[in-house]
């Protein structure tokens, strides 16, 4: 279990199923009657907190970003609760100068860090705001991380010691489904070589 | 909030620009990364948490988290989380497990050169598949030349392509003194592998390697060259356990050694599996349980601050923990009956099976203002209850039975 945070409302208020009745309630606790409270309720909002920052962490982990020339990389997400701003800026001071995009078929966000400043941006389609970027700075089309991501991924198979349980204990069909992997998603299944 | 045609202007000027040069300019020898990458299959260190913090207005690309992130897991569970890679995978040396040793090189000797690694290290970052490098190699020639070449990569990562992401550096038995400190200056963690329990044990396994000299002194060195400005992820090793039929109790005896004298951050464990081509082929693999279990006796020592002489509970006659879990082995052997919550100290809960320091922390701060006397409760504060409960008192009453104190 995690710990709540100091600012657990602000983790809250971006819960899809966070109400303004929720969020007066959980305005008169303190971090320490959500942290260590038995009431049902308040171990209801405990909940929603660690949902929340259990899917911001998710989403840095398993969004997979690909170069759109050499100043653009984007990835696909599709998040349960409001965690884009969250990601975005993660994505941005780890790549500082570069645009980050964050989108799919219905929305995007744009990022980009730099001088100590956030830039942020909200446009529609992940598609539509990529073209955008591309008439604007260009594109490369040599790159393809995937087919590297997957040697490498694979290179660290051991096929005595496969598990298929913490597996997918560990890589959550939800978030394997918000972030639209695929490299990692076959690991489940039997491969011609554990036959042989 | 900003328009997104500011943002194009912003980036199109290129004042932030922190990519450095073209990593995608030549094209990668999938091959080699095949071949490097399953070199280190059975390398089990994945993790990523570092204390450093990397300047926010300095515009190097790669901040390191504080709790490390898994970007992937592998099928068998484990975390993926460094482009984890040898070098190369000739190796001088002969240990009998290892499918890099001279005796077994069965597959495509192959080798990176440090500016190859450098890219791919950056692409696989960039795709945000990785949290940084984790570099091993086997020693072709001689290790001097080889960390030279290690070192040399590490320094392309850091100074020409501006990467500040993590960085887990193995240092090869026998490394000078000089290397491991330019080692220190630029990486993360670093590592060496003691393999084996004692000098014994690796006389069994490899002729090639001197436990004290290649091994135990170079530990030394490492652990002079940490301070504050340096290795903030500190040094750690690997067991490969049970291949020279080593018992869980020497493994464990070897641990404090590592951790009290030569304050190694952490340890790792990796079941001896039997490859073919080694000459250990025909031996049995080890259950992947035992190393389960080490990690287990591992973190209650660590962790929960298990003292050696509660320790010594978890093992058997031969000096094997054997397929359960070491803390209920130790429960049932120290605690006199059962405990309860509302008046047990934080370290009499702590060694409750089913309680670990985060739901004792928040029962000892619970009881400050409600009687714990409902299983549900303890369920609310992350306790296990089906492990726990034979083992507590509540209001009174506790569900263990008589068989279960046998």
């Amino acid at each position: 279990m995690n710990s709540v945070p100091n600012n657990f409302l602000g983790a809250l208020k971006r819960h899809a199923d966070c109400t303004e009745t929720i969020l007066k309630k959980a305005s008169l606790l303190d971090r320490d009657d959500i942290e260590f409270s038995t009431d049902a309720e308040i171990i209801g909002i405990r909940k929603m907190i660690n949902s929340v920052l259990g899917e911001n962490h998710m989403m840095k982990a398993f969004v997979r970003l690909k170069p759109q020339g050499g100043k653009v990389l984007y990835g696909y997400m599709r998040p349960e609760h409001d965690v884009w701003t969250l990601v975005g800026r993660f994505f941005a001071k780890r790549f500082p100068g570069t645009v980050i995009v964050l989108g799919n078929n219905t929305r995007s966000h744009v990022f980009l860090y730099g001088g100590d400043v956030l830039n942020h941006s909200r446009a529609g389609s992940l598609s539509k705001t990529l073209k955008e970027l591309e008439e604007a700075m260009g594109k490369s089309t040599a790159e393809n991380p995937d087919e590297l991501w997957d040697t490498y991924y694979w290179s660290q198979y051991r096929r005595e010691a496969k598990n298929t349980r913490y597996f997918k204990q560990n890589m959550r069909a939800k978030y394997v489904r918000e972030t639209g992997i695929t490299a990692e998603t076959d690991s489940g299944g039997t491969k011609l070589e554990d036959f042989y | 909030m900003v328009a997104l045609d500011k943002i194009i202007r912003l980036a199109s000027g290129g004042q932030f620009d922190s990519s450095g040069p073209d990593i995608y300019s030549r094209p990668i020898d999938l091959n080699k990364v095949k071949i490097l990458g399953e070199g280190t299959k059975h390398d089990t260190c994945a993790s990523t948490a570092s204390k450093r913090k990397v300047g926010e207005s300095d515009g190097r690309i790669g901040d390191v988290m504080r709790s490390g992130i898994c970007h992937a897991f592998a099928p068998d569970g484990r975390c993926v989380s460094l482009f984890k890679t040898l070098f190369t995978n000739a190796c001088q040396h002969n240990c009998a497990y290892c499918p890099n040793s001279t005796k077994s090189s069965g597959s495509g000797i192959a080798a990176y050169t440090p500016e190859e690694l450098a890219r791919i290290t950056l692409q696989l970052y960039r795709a945000n598949t990785v949290e940084g490098l984790f570099l091993s190699s086997g020693v072709a020639g001689d290790e001097t030349r080889m960390m030279e070449q290690m070192l040399e990569a590490v320094e392309l990562l850091r100074h020409k392509y501006n990467f500040m992401g993590y960085i887990h550096l193995k240092i090869l038995p026998g490394a000078s003194r000089d290397h491991i400190k330019r080692a220190a200056e630029l990486v993360d963690r670093v590592s060496l592998n003691v393999e084996t329990p004692s000098k014994s044990f690796m006389h069994e396994l490899s002729s090639t390697k001197d436990f004290e000299v290649d091994i135990l002194r170079r530990q030394k060195y490492i652990r002079d060259a940490v301070s504050k400005d340096t290795l903030p992820a500190g040094q750690t090793t690997q067991y490969v356990v049970g291949a020279a039929g080593e018992s869980d109790r020497e493994i464990f005896t070897r641990m404090l050694y590592e951790y009290n004298v030569l304050g190694l951050k952490r340890q790792y464990f990796s079941s001896f599996i039997a490859v073919d081509g080694t000459p250990l082929h025909n031996m049995k693999s080890q259950p992947r349980w035992r190393e389960n279990r080490l990690y287990q006796a591992d973190w209650l020592h660590r962790i929960y601050g298990y003292h050696r002489k509660e320790m010594e509970l978890a093992f058997d006659d031969e000096g094997f923990i054997g397929n359960r879990d070491p803390k209920w082995a130790i429960a049932m052997n120290i605690l006199d009956g059962p405990l309860d919550p509302n008046i047990a100290t934080r370290e009499e809960l702590l060694r409750v099976p089913g309680i670990g320091p985060k739901s004792a922390y928040r029962i000892v701060n619970l009881r400050k203002k409600e009687k714990i006397t409902r299983k549900v409760q303890l369920k609310a504060l992350g306790v296990r209850v089906g492990h726990a409960r034979t083992f507590l008192k509540l209001d009174g009453w506790c569900d263990s039975t008589l068989k279960g104190w046998m």
